[in-house]
Formats: C-alpha cells, sequence, structure tokens
C-alpha cells in the first residue's frame, strides 16, 4: 500500500463516524481535553488540594490511571492526523501556536511518566510535569478545536 | 534534583523525534483523485454549512478565507486544495462525495 494512500484510508474510516477528518479531531480533543480535567482534579484530590470530592483514596487514583490512559489512546488519532499527515506547518500563529505544542505534547507526556515512576526527584516535579501536561493539552484544544467549533461549525 | 535529566533528555529526544516526523510528512496525501461529477446544488449546502466561515456566504469573502467568487478556480484545483489544506486551511474539511459537490459548486461560483 503506498503511504500517500493512508491519508484516504484514515479519511474513509473516520468519515464513517464524523463528517470529516477535522470534525473527528475536533471531537476526539475534546473528549481528551475532558479526560485531562478528570486527571487535573483527581490529582489534585490525590495532593489534598480539593478535599470536597467525595472518591478517596484508591479509587481516586485508579480513576486518575485510567482517565490518563484512555485519554493517551483517543489522543493516537489525532497524532496520526496531525504529524503524519499534515506535518509541520507555520501559515498563522494560531497553526504555529498548535504544531509547537504538538510536538511537545508527547515529550511532556513521557517525562511526566518517567517522573512518576522515580520516587527520589523532589515533590515539586510531578506536580509541574503534570501542570506542564494539562497545559500543553489546553493549548492545544484551544488552537484547534475550540476554532472548528467557533469558526468552522458546531457538529459531528 | 540530579535525576531529573533522565526524564526531561527522553522527554526532549521524543519532542526532536516527533518534529522530524512532522517534517518527514510521512503519509502526506497524494494529489486529490478528480472529484469527478459533483452536484453543485448539493455543495452549496455543504459550502454553506462548513466552509462559509471563512469563505464567506455563497464564497464572497469576508472572512480569514479567500473570496472564491470569480476565482476562475477549477474542481481539480478545488478539490485538491480541500485534500491538501494549504495557509490556514486545514486539510479533510470535506471529504468523498461531500468534497465533490463542494468543488463543484465552488467551481461554478468560479466562474461567475
Amino acid at each position: 500500500m503506498p503511504l500517500a494512500d493512508v491519508a484516504q484510508r484514515y479519511t474513509d474510516l473516520v468519515t464513517t463516524v464524523f463528517s470529516s477528518t477535522i470534525s473527528a479531531k475536533a471531537w476526539l480533543a475534546t473528549v481528551v481535553l475532558v479526560l485531562v480535567f478528570v486527571q487535573v482534579t483527581t490529582a489534585a484530590r490525590m495532593w489534598g488540594r480539593l478535599s470536597f470530592l467525595p472518591a478517596r483514596g484508591p479509587v481516586v487514583a485508579t480513576v486518575h490511571r485510567w482517565s490518563g490512559r484512555v485519554a493517551f489512546l483517543v489522543s493516537l488519532p489525532v497524532f496520526l492526523h496531525c504529524v503524519t499527515i499534515l506535518g509541520f506547518q507555520t501559515p498563522d500563529a494560531r497553526v504555529a501556536i498548535h504544531c509547537v505544542a504538538g510536538t511537545l505534547l508527547y515529550g511532556v507526556f513521557a517525562a511526566k511518566i518517567l517522573i512518576l515512576k522515580d520516587r527520589e526527584l523532589p515533590g515539586w516535579a510531578l506536580p509541574v510535569a503534570g501542570a506542564t501536561l494539562a497545559s500543553v493539552l489546553g493549548v492545544l484544544w484551544a488552537s484547534s478545536a475550540l476554532w472548528y467549533f467557533t469558526r468552522v461549525r458546531f457538529g459531528f | 534534583m540530579r535525576r531529573l535529566w533522565r526524564p526531561l533528555l527522553v522527554g526532549a529526544v521524543i519532542v526532536v523525534t516527533v518534529f522530524l516526523l512532522a517534517e518527514a510528512h510521512v503519509f502526506k496525501p497524494s494529489v486529490a483523485k478528480s472529484a469527478g461529477a459533483g452536484d453543485p446544488k448539493a455543495g452549496q449546502l455543504v459550502f454553506e454549512s462548513k466552509c462559509a466561515g471563512c469563505h464567506g456566504t455563497g464564497g464572497k469573502g469576508g472572512g480569514p478565507g479567500p473570496r472564491l467568487v470569480g476565482s476562475g478556480l477549477t474542481a481539480d484545483q478545488v478539490s485538491t486544495q480541500i485534500a491538501q489544506g494549504g495557509g490556514i486551511m486545514p486539510a479533510g474539511l470535506v471529504s468523498g462525495t461531500d468534497e465533490a459537490d463542494v468543488a463543484a459548486y465552488v467551481a461554478s461560483i468560479g466562474k461567475s
């Protein structure tokens, strides 16, 4: 299968559900953003910053882990389309900011996971890494899905 | 503190890898297939819902996208632009039959 056909196969696949590839990305990115919100709130709960949440202990940790795993998986089709089909572009500020943030995303994600596994690192490292990751995802969503929903169309 | 360089280094390597992958553009779409005989009337409906936000109602301009009325674009040129994107326009805003219909519609207003 020629490499260029991957783009067409991807388009054919996602348009069985969504009206276009960009619509699919906008909605998948929105799902990721919701899961990131879950990540941030459960992380804040685990660090004792959100005492009003009803869930405690292992439940919060489980929700945190699984929301992260699902967010990672949901982001992969977006990664495929953005990085391998569209590539790095800088035609205007919005797209440039989006491309730079997108390039950083998985690097920040990997660093956060490695920081999580290393218990000898200073206590501030993990919250800083998590906040950086959530911020990058927020910038990605605002520079793509928000733009699509407000400037192009709001729908599937 | 000294151990912090490890995750940062791995993260930096992944950032560079993603950037190189994006620059390589490995799955860049080939030139779009001919739009075929699209239906301009059906294309107008799709255009107004998905394209008019940037190109203006009826392609008359007024948004961030260029005016398409009188542009002289052919259906194949429009189809290629839709498939590959360009400038601030992302690739794949419409596809399949919708793409052919929009291409036919834009080509029709391009002549006026």
